[in-house]
């Protein structure tokens, strides 16, 4: 694989290689050798040595190369980063190298056989569909972080598969996969009509058709959608099918009746295009018989096919004579409107995938539906009325409709104090907390039985010492202010400075996965259920582990670099601390005995 | 008069002064968005309660092309917003400028799903009214408004960032647990759940129930899944509860007692050469204030000085 090179020795010296062979000799080794053999330089790199993989993402617009970088130990440093031709053979680079990653570190990514049916407790093989498999063998492959928790956890069992990827949601969704499912509409930028561009030399015209606008023909005007399925490529070939359908059009458009009826005249086919839709007509007729009688039949210019006979009455009864004459069609804007609204407002229902215009006739064809028996169809119709009735409802002359806000309601605030206070004097040992207190001093009594209290209380010497006090001021005033000093020098590294960074990254390690065990420990409460009690039983034991994991690494470090062990491991310990606490109440808490404060 | 130097630019910017104030009222609150190119829409950012994240998104190159469609906006909309947990109010604002959309299907229904869903949707036009949009708000108990320049626009948006009335039959009370953590020791170590960097302790905020660090509030636990806040972020949202009730205006009569100076700023209300004395004076505590503190008292204060500063016994 043609790869450019360049390697990153600790020093920081970089070495280029040009034009060179990326070849992955086996599963152990990784040799690079330079296309030119004059060149010395050869590199042989064995896998083990590699800790982690990262590449970068890559789209149009940056001009950056598609770059591999394999890093080695983070102790010494150094690494080495491919910068490749392209990104397909990147991408195979790169999935090599996360197998053969996976297998050095115990994991086989390649192959999942589900672990969940291999541990003990198991709620059922998972059903997983083989995209959500794809997806996260494909996620372990990119983030090698990833993969060494999944080994850690789903195949030591402790966790299963499902509740390792359950707080993964978010990976895995596939926000393309989200944003494909929607459609777009069809343009009303049709209804233009595809307009001709003119040639201003010739007498040319010229149409272009794209997949889409042919799709939108096809549900507008069914009748040229028939012809298409039965002419072409029988009796037309599909270009003579377009060049007609457009002549039909260029003539309808200038309106040019006498050069348009010589023209069907001729030619069987163009006639077609220039008639009445004939299936657009049945279906008015259909639908005029499900129309609700009290309505308003009187028609105007807004609806289709009103030269049919029977079909609402024309207002100006001079038109008609001339109009069942003529075969030929007189569309107008408004009727091509009407058309369009009632094609989006039945949805879209196929998906332009092909650019064949057979198919996508024959798709369309197959997604039409056939007119429903009549019952159902008043249904439907009724319902559509219903709507339809509510809708035209004119809006100004509606009382406006706001919907009614939610008034504020506050309890009594000293409910909550009462039930708080009954709380506290529960276990003082009274019976019911509740009875309230009698208590019958008056304000100078209580007042001077204070004041004897306080005055019993000898102050003959100050409390503490001025001089210790000063001195132990001082030296907390160092303290803040050293810590402080460093903090904004150099963060990172003087806060654990002579720690190795081979420690470090091992109790980050650590770290990585008491934060997933704990995620999974917290969303577990509170215990319902077997399966619940089940998995908190397998994560305390894990956990159990990684404490004495972290206290060992504490006892046996070096005493110089002890301290900083000691503070790095701390927080872990602490949160682990809580979780374990928090266990113990609730197993307490169930068993009857203690009492819980602030309903915790 | 169109906006210059376009009119994406104009309401990216408007957008981000829109987030930062929203943030200041609602430090409670999540935002995310969405935007709408060749009839399919795109999500921008996900949904979330710090308002860097959104801001930056805004700051990037921004393009649009092709039409809209509101319908498949409102999809993909109620789609996040279905992952809301019951007590939470949801709402869509729509910064509109196409005069029309297209639509693959009845967007009369998306528009009933909404409501079933009980998302308040309000749109902010920038070009013409259109139907479908004043449809979409007064069936979902939206506000629709229409730009006519850029400071009447910016003006429109700002007024979305104080929460609107809650609507009856969308408001569901629920009692939330919530978490006030506090900052850990200086000299301690501790490490970041976000970012997994070590920092100082004193950096970060440590969760009260699992004792992780957190870098900044308001925000959620990421072990535990405790909501995290300081009592100042649920002030703010208190305080849309309970307003500072509107002053009066009053002038100064000769002979009256007191009510000389301020009583917040202690300047002197008694104006010399024949200027009119108006100034304001709460109905609760009956204390005298000038204009200005009037203002800072009802928009960033929200505690009138007078009524705080009184026994509580009287109360």
């Amino acid at each position: 694989v043609g790869a450019k090179g360049l390697c990153v020795k600790p020093g920081g010296a970089a070495f280029a290689f040009s034009g060179s062979q990326f070849v992955p000799q086996s599963e152990d080794k990784l040799i690079f050798t330079p296309n030119d053999p004059r060149s010395l330089m050869k590199l042989n790199v064995d896998f083990r040595s590699i800790k982690g993989h990262k590449f970068n993402k890559v789209d149009g617009s940056k001009p950056t190369p598609p770059l591999l970088n394999l890093s080695k130990d983070s102790d010494k440093g150094g690494g080495y980063i491919f910068e490749f031709d392209n990104v397909g053979n990147r991408d195979l680079c790169r999935d090599f190298v996360a197998r053969v990653l996976g297998k050095h570190q115990g994991t086989v990514p390649a192959r999942t056989n589900v672990p969940s049916e291999k541990s003990a407790v198991s709620t059922g093989p998972e059903q997983l569909s083989s995209a959500e498999m794809e997806r996260r063998m494909k996620l372990l492959r990119e983030d090698s972080e990833l993969q060494k928790l999944h080994k850690k956890f789903v195949l030591g069992n402790i966790l299963q598969e499902s509740e390792f990827w359950a707080t993964r949601k978010n990976l895995l969704d596939d926000e393309t996969n989200k944003a494909s499912k929607q459609k777009p509409g069809f343009k009303s930028a049709m209804l233009a009509d595809v307009r001709p561009s003119a040639d201003g030399q010739t007498n040319k015209v010229t149409f272009s058709l794209t997949t889409e606008i042919i799709h939108q023909i096809f549900a507008e005007k069914p009748a040229v959608h028939r012809a298409f399925l039965d002419y072409v490529p029988k009796k037309l070939s599909e270009k003579d099918f377009w060049t007609k359908y457009c002549r039909a059009e260029y003539l309808l458009r200038t309106k040019n009746t006498l050069a348009a009826k010589a023209e069907a005249a001729d030619d069987e086919e163009l006639a077609m295009f220039l008639k009445n839709d004939d299936i657009l007509a049945k279906e008015a007729k259909l639908k005029i018989k499900r129309v609700d009688p009290t309505l308003d039949m009187e028609a105007d210019a807004g609806d289709d096919y009103i030269h049919l006979p029977d079909h609402g009455i024309l207002r100006d009864g001079s038109r008609e004579t001339a109009d069942i004459d003529s075969e030929l069609a007189r569309r107008t804007l408004s009727q091509d409107l009407n058309r369009h609204a009632a094609v989006v407002l039945e949805g879209r229902s196929t998906d332009i995938e092909s650019t064949d215009t057979k198919t996508v006739a024959e798709a369309l064809a197959r997604s039409k539906k056939e007119p429903p028996p009549s019952s159902a169809a008043d249904d439907a119709s009724h319902e559509r009325l219903v709507k339809v009735a509510r809708m035209t409802e004119i809006e100004d002359l509606q009382a406006p409709r706001s919907l009614p806000y939610a008034p504020l309601c506050i309890k009594d605030p000293r409910e909550y104090f009462d039930s708080q206070q009954a709380n506290a004097l529960r276990p003082l040992g009274s019976n019911d907390g509740r009875k309230a207190r009698s208590c019958s001093l008056s304000t100078d009594d209580a007042f001077r039985h204070l004041m004897d209290q306080i005055s019993s209380v000898k102050m003959n010497c100050p409390v503490v010492q001025s001089d210790v006090a000063l001195k132990v001021l001082n030296e907390l005033n160092e303290g803040i202010s050293r810590s402080r000093r460093l903090n904004l020098k150099n963060p990172q590294d003087s806060l654990l400075g002579r720690l190795p960074h081979r420690t470090r990254d091992e109790l980050m390690d650590h770290w990585t996965a008491i934060q997933e065990l704990l995620r999974h420990f917290w969303s577990s409460y509170p215990i319902t259920t077997a399966v619940l009690s089940n998995k908190v039983q397998r994560l305390k034991e894990a956990m159990t582990q990684i404490y004495q994991k972290l206290q060992d690494i504490k006892e046996s470090a070096q005493p110089d670099v002890r301290h900083e062990i000691s503070q790095l491991v701390k927080p872990m310990t602490q949160a682990l601390d809580a979780a374990f606490y928090h266990d113990q109440q609730q197993k307490s808490s169930k068993a009857g005995t203690g009492s819980k404060p602030n309903g915790f | 008069m169109d906006y210059r130097p376009s009119r994406m630019a104009v309401v990216a910017k408007c957008a981000e002064a829109f987030i930062r104030e929203f943030f200041d009222q609602n430090p409670l609150s999540h935002v995310g968005l969405v935007t709408i190119k060749d009839g399919i829409s795109h999500r921008l950012t996900e949904i979330g309660g710090s308002p860097e994240s959104q801001i930056n998104a805004l700051m990037g190159k921004l393009e649009c092309s092709g039409d809209s469609s509101l319908q498949n906006a409102l999809e993909l909309v109620n789609g996040y917003l279905n992952q809301i947990p019951s007590y939470g109010h949801k709402e869509v604002l729509f910064l509109y400028s196409a005069l029309n959309t297209c639509d693959p299907g009845d967007i009369m229904e998306t528009i009933e799903k909404c409501k079933k869903s009980k998302v308040r949707c309000s749109v902010i036009g920038l070009a013409a009214e259109i139907f479908i949009c004043k449809h979409l708000c007064e069936e979902t108990g939206g506000s629709y408004t229409v730009a006519l320049d850029e400071s009447h626009f910016k003006e429109l948006l700002l007024e979305h960032a104080p929460p609107p009335p809650a609507i009856a039959e969308y408001a569901a009370a629920n009692l939330i647990k919530m978490g006030f953590p506090q900052r850990g020791a200086e000299d301690l170590i501790s490490i970041c759940s976000c970012h997994k960097k070590i920092k100082s302790g004193a950096e970060g905020y440590i969760c009260p129930r699992c004792k992780v660090n957190v870098c900044e509030l308001p925000t959620e636990c990421r072990t535990c899944g405790l909501t995290l806040v300081s009592s100042p972020h649920l002030a703010r949202s208190y305080h849309h509860l309970f307003p500072v009730a509107p002053f009066d205006e009053v002038t100064f009569k000769l002979g009256q007692k007191g009510g000389q100076n301020c009583f917040g700023c202690q300047q002197s209300l008694i104006n010399t050469g024949g200027q009119s004395n108006i100034h304001v004076r709460c109905p609760k505590c009956n204390h005298h204030f000038c204009f200005d503190c009037d203002i800072y008292i009802h928009e960033s204060l929200h505690n009138c000085p007078g009524c705080e500063s009184q026994r509580s016994s009287s109360r």
